[in-house]
């Protein structure tokens, strides 16, 4: 059943957190993953990124200090458009993340897939330009602005680092795994057709659009029309 | 309409023998209209699937800053990766389990929706996994496929040798999709 509940909203964010709160984990994968690196390559990376932005590290950190309390620990490989890490006031249970202006997450379909998916996709909150008063100017010169998301950190490990990649890939160790884990995405991939089947079974979807909507200018609002429709339990308007 | 403009592109950049395959998907578009449009992440990899350690349940499933709408079925061929493995050289095998695990994942897939699957959306949804490889392999670029069908650089080459390993060779294509049949709930049918 899809959950019934208010869109996500601030103070959602703390119950999430604590309900998924990352497990420590002794073994050296969970490590692996939540160490800090301090590799030159990941400093490098993280340099690079500040570069581009008008908002500075110490800007950061200082930002999701104040929003979930904690020293930010940066995450052991950054992408090219955001700098994530863990925060948190003691369990380092929440991940904060700062991306490029022209990289923002659309934190509506974000939340959008945590009502559908519920407990397997993070829940989301967007905090706002990091310092937004102070560094106009860097902005003019063309410097992006630095946009905060934080969500929950899911309890797990991401599957590249998991023994299914470690083992041989035909031990009957691994058989059982691959079977659990393609078992988990069946269910994943069922959770949004019952009640879209038994509405539009008959009818051909795209047909049915009317002809504005395939303009990109009313996209949006259709697209919330639609989620309606589709996901009357989870989208409120 | 959606996918048609796309297909006819993809079909003029192939060689031939992807011909029949493009053809039967132009003629079933019918069905793919059909299918429910869902919320789908742009990637499904090995690096944004979390898992719980010791048995490899599903735990997460990242990438939804910036999801998609699309006919359900539309990523289903990125799973593929989670049942076999690319080299370099060869290209794509199957692991020894691949038959068991894709019906694994069927089955849950049923139970999930609790009743049978129209037919006709099984078999659109077969089609549209073709569809959306094709259109992830970036075919319809021309510079990558030369309208003979040879390959013009290596990300060419590398495509085609995905598209005739998932599409025609009978070792390594596409697992049939079966009855799909939920043992959860009994649905009344449509």
């Amino acid at each position: 059943m899809l959950a019934n509940q208010d869109v996500f909203s601030y103070p959602d964010i703390f119950a999430y957190i604590h309900a998924f709160w990352y497990k420590d984990q002794s073994t050296a994968s969970g490590h692996a993953t939540m160490s800090t690196s301090n590799t030159s390559s990941t400093g490098d990376a993280i340099v690079k990124f500040f570069e581009q932005t008008c908002s500075s590290r110490e800007a950061c950190h200082a930002q999701a200090k104040e929003i979930v309390g904690g020293e930010f620990e940066p995450v052991e490989i950054q992408g090219s458009r955001s700098y994530t890490g863990y925060a948190g006031e003691q369990r380092r249970d929440t991940i904060v993340q700062f991306r490029l202006e022209h990289s923002n997450y659309d934190i509506e379909t974000a939340r959008l897939a945590r009502r559908i998916y519920e407990r397997l996709v993070p829940g989301w909150y967007s905090y706002g330009v990091v310092d937004s008063s102070m560094n106009m100017k860097k902005h003019d010169e063309g410097k992006e602005l630095l946009n905060t998301y934080v969500m929950n950190r899911l309890e797990g490990i991401p599957y590249l680092k998991s023994v299914l990649v470690q083992f041989p890939e035909n031990s009957e160790e691994c058989f059982t795994w691959r079977k659990n884990i393609m078992t988990g995405l069946g269910e994943y991939g069922s959770r949004y057709l019952p009640r879209f089947l038994r509405i539009f079974a008959n009818t051909s979807w795209i047909d049915s659009w009317p002809a504005p909507i395939r303009g990109r200018k009313v996209r949006q609002t259709f697209q919330q029309d639609i989620l309606y429709q589709i996901y009357p339990n989870v989208v409120k308007i | 309409m959606m996918y048609t403009k796309n297909l006819e592109k993809i079909q003029s950049a192939l060689p031939d023998r992807f011909r029949p395959i493009i053809k039967e998907c132009l003629n079933d578009i019918g069905l793919i209209q059909r299918l429910p449009m869902v919320l789908l992440p742009r990637r499904f990899s090995l690096s944004n699937i979390l898992i719980e350690e010791n048995h490899c349940h599903l735990n997460g499933v990242f990438g939804w800053g910036d999801a998609d709408f699309g006919p359900f079925g539309l990523r289903l061929h990125q799973l593929e990766v989670f049942t076999g493995r690319l080299h370099p050289e060869k290209g794509w095998t199957k692991f020894k389990d691949y038959e068991e695990v894709w019906g694994a994942f069927w089955q849950a897939f049923g139970d999930g929706i609790g009743g049978e699957l129209d037919p006709q959306i099984v078999e659109g949804i077969k089609k549209i996994r073709v569809v959306g490889l094709l259109m992830d392999t970036d075919v319809g670029n021309e510079k990558r496929v030369g309208s003979t069908g040879d390959s013009v650089d290596e990300a060419g080459k590398y495509n085609l040798m995905m598209l005739d390993q998932l599409l025609i060779h009978p070792e390594t294509k596409f697992a049939n999709i079966p009855v799909i049949r939920g043992s959860a709930i009994q649905d009344k049918g449509s």
